[in-house]
């Protein structure tokens, strides 16, 4: 069996504040494959974003990573001290954040922070790393890279700072990236650009894509698998068909139905009842209980795991919906 | 009879010049002060009708805000005409505007701004009624309040509270409740949705349309998301750059859109179920900026379709089909 580019088993990340343990993470399995590209949906403060800083090794007291294993290329990137794990960051895996305003060096130009990846984890000498600077941004979409590249972050627009952003990224081929909300801050018609450009880069460099979004509609045009998470754990997952054309776990299905259609008009929209629990004060059971219409005595006592109901599809419910 | 909301050939600049030595400029010779003004609304008219909900959409910057702002006139207008159920208010001031606004009620995108937070619930949704001059005595307020409440899903625990103890859609309740307060003829709802997670976002916007059904009043709706102002409007005006570029009933206009424009976002928007409808189409480029207009159409820069007349000439809105108007000269020369 080959195995897979990354693989986290049983990963808890909590947070330990002066008021409780915020369990962000609390035991998330799952993989991913090279060039493929997994999504992970879920609404704020469902510990998506906390799954990536975990594989990035971001997570800084009070948080850590209790538990699990996060398996990345035959290494177990927790066990890594910190100088391994920077010869990782950037270089193997790179991150994408969401807000492109704030995640470029306001100071630098951008010729500066581009070379930044190819200094730390390449020996090139200047002209080839200008030529290479030059050529991603092309890919990136950037017409006049060469006078662009002496530019400061304030002399761009939010679409054109997230592509350089994405150039930073793939500056040193990773075989992993990791977008957290990448097109939140932008405008439709510049999120498709940005969405597309993406999508291209990965399929012909051959690098995973996590999609960490909370946008069902983006995953379900973007990705292969997804994974749906709530208050810390997997819902659900599956390939892309098997969570938006046949989802069984209530909350999913309640996510699907609180999306306005464009294609369709219906009178009402199917609603979610309550909202998110207090994650330091979590129910018992099924976390998800409490808000579903489903839910019976056995969920409340007793948290369902997460089970494959066909091939390429689990679902952490005991009573999954039937349709 | 008469619209609920007219507005005609409504224009709006702001002056955002600098600082009268940052303008300094010498142009041929000659020492200048030229002035930055932003172009935000370009002559945009449409009517909202009793009952009706109108979507605006576009993307940021297109001035889908400013019209909401323009209209109850906390911004005075630079130009243009806005009528209230036949009623020209455009010269009105201050306290003039005040009988006015009982008949407007807003309620704005960010709930966590958009209450004060060293008010209790009971004096945020009462606020509108004594402004209004309601002389009723604090039980009766009370009570109303407390009917309030109820109708938007709050319980009357909850008067007493401040803001700062109520999640974001709980907050949106609350502004919601306080728009109702004074029973609006118009309620323009300035992207009420975008800063609330998935699943509250439906439970908002159905609360929204069960409202409407019960009380009768129209919406003005501004929202960046395409499948949100569908799903709420019966008329939409899609907005770029300031202008008007296409509007007619949101079934028409979504099913068949006619400008460039709203074909592109209609394409960019993604979408969970199959759009069989929407050819693919990408725009290239960004918007402009809005302090120098182009002279003609103001999509050209970005149209794939455009030609030698979209340069020179800028398109006015026209009927091709009952009920729709579209900005462009392509659909002219078809």
């Amino acid at each position: 069996m080959s195995e897979a580019l990354l693989d986290v088993h049983g990963l808890k990340t909590h947070f330990h504040t002066f008021a409780g343990v915020i369990k962000a993470v609390d035991g998330v399995d799952f993989s991913v494959d090279k060039g493929e590209i997994l999504g992970v949906v879920g609404e704020s403060g469902c510990g998506k974003s906390v799954v990536g800083f975990s594989i990035m090794g971001l997570i800084d007291p009070p948080g850590r990573i209790e538990n699990g294993t996060i398996r990345f290329n035959g290494r177990n990137l927790p066990d890594l001290d910190e100088r391994h794990m920077r010869q990782i960051r950037g270089k193997e895996i790179a991150m994408v954040f969401q807000d492109p305003m704030t995640s470029l060096n306001p100071l630098y130009t951008i010729q500066d922070q581009m070379e930044e990846v190819m200094k730390l984890h390449e020996d090139m000498t200047a002209e080839l790393r200008k030529n290479r600077c030059i050529e991603l941004l092309e890919e990136v979409g950037i017409s006049r890279s060469e006078t662009r590249l002496k530019n400061y972050p304030h002399q761009f627009s939010g679409g054109m700072r997230q592509r350089v952003i994405i150039a930073i990224a793939l500056a040193s081929r990773p075989k992993l990236l990791i977008a957290d909300e990448p097109t939140t801050a932008l405008d439709v018609t510049i999120q498709s650009q940005i969405l597309n450009l993406m999508k291209r880069l990965v399929k012909e460099h051959r690098t995973a894509l996590m999609l960490i979004t909370h946008d069902l509609a983006v995953v379900s045009e973007m990705t292969d698998k997804i994974m749906v998470m709530y208050c810390g754990r997997i819902v659900e997952k599956g390939t892309r068909d098997a969570i938006i054309k046949r989802c069984r776990h209530p909350y999913t299905f309640g996510l699907l139905g609180s999306i306005p259609k464009l294609g369709s008009r219906q009178r009402r929209l199917l609603q979610i009842r309550g909202m998110v629990p207090n994650i330091m004060d979590l129910p018992t059971g099924c976390a998800f209980a409490p808000r579903c219409d489903y839910a019976r005595d056995q969920c409340r006592r007793r948290r369902p795991e997460l089970i494959e109901i066909e091939k390429g599809h689990a679902a952490a419910c005991f009573f999954p919906v039937e349709r | 009879m008469n619209h609920l909301l007219e507005i005609r050939d409504l224009v709006q600049r702001f002056d955002v010049s600098p600082g009268f030595f940052d303008r300094l400029k010498i142009r041929n010779g000659r020492l200048r002060f030229p002035k930055s003004i932003v172009h935000a609304v370009n002559g945009v008219s449409f009517h909202i009708d009793r009952g009706e909900v109108f979507g605006l959409v576009g993307e940021s910057g297109c001035g889908k805000s400013t019209i909401a702002k323009t209209v109850i006139k906390l911004h005075e207008p630079a130009g243009g005409q806005i009528r209230i159920g036949g009623e020209d208010i455009t010269a009105y001031n201050y306290k003039q505007m005040i009988p006015v606004r009982k008949k407007i009620q807003m309620i704005f995108q960010d709930p966590y701004a958009s209450l004060n937070p060293r008010l209790k619930v009971f004096d945020i949704i009462t606020e509108p009624m004594a402004l209004n001059g309601e002389k009723t005595g604090k039980a009766m307020m009370r009570e109303k309040a407390q009917a309030l409440l109820h109708r938007v899903g709050l319980g009357p625990e909850h008067l007493d509270r401040y803001p700062h103890q109520f999640s974001g859609g709980q907050r949106q309740r609350i502004g919601i409740a306080r728009a109702l307060s004074v029973e609006p003829e118009l309620i323009i709802a300035d992207e009420p949705v975008s800063a609330l997670d998935v699943s509250i976002q439906a439970q908002i916007l159905n609360l929204m349309m069960d409202l409407k059904d019960e009380f009768g009043f129209s919406y003005l709706f501004i929202t960046h998301d395409l499948s949100v102002v569908r799903h709420i409007s019966d008329r939409i005006g899609v907005m770029y750059l300031g202008f008007l570029v296409e509007t007619g009933p949101s079934e028409a206009v979504f099913m068949h859109p006619k400008h460039p424009y709203t074909r592109a976002l209609l394409a960019a928007a993604p979408s969970v179920d199959e759009k069989h409808h929407i050819e693919p189409m990408e725009i290239t480029g960004e918007v402009p900026t809005p302090l120098e207009l182009p002279p003609g159409c103001s999509f050209q820069s970005r149209c794939p379709f455009a030609f030698d007349r979209c340069a020179q000439e800028r398109p006015r809105l026209a009927s091709r089909e009952p009920g729709r108007m579209e900005a462009c000269h392509l659909l002219d020369a078809s």
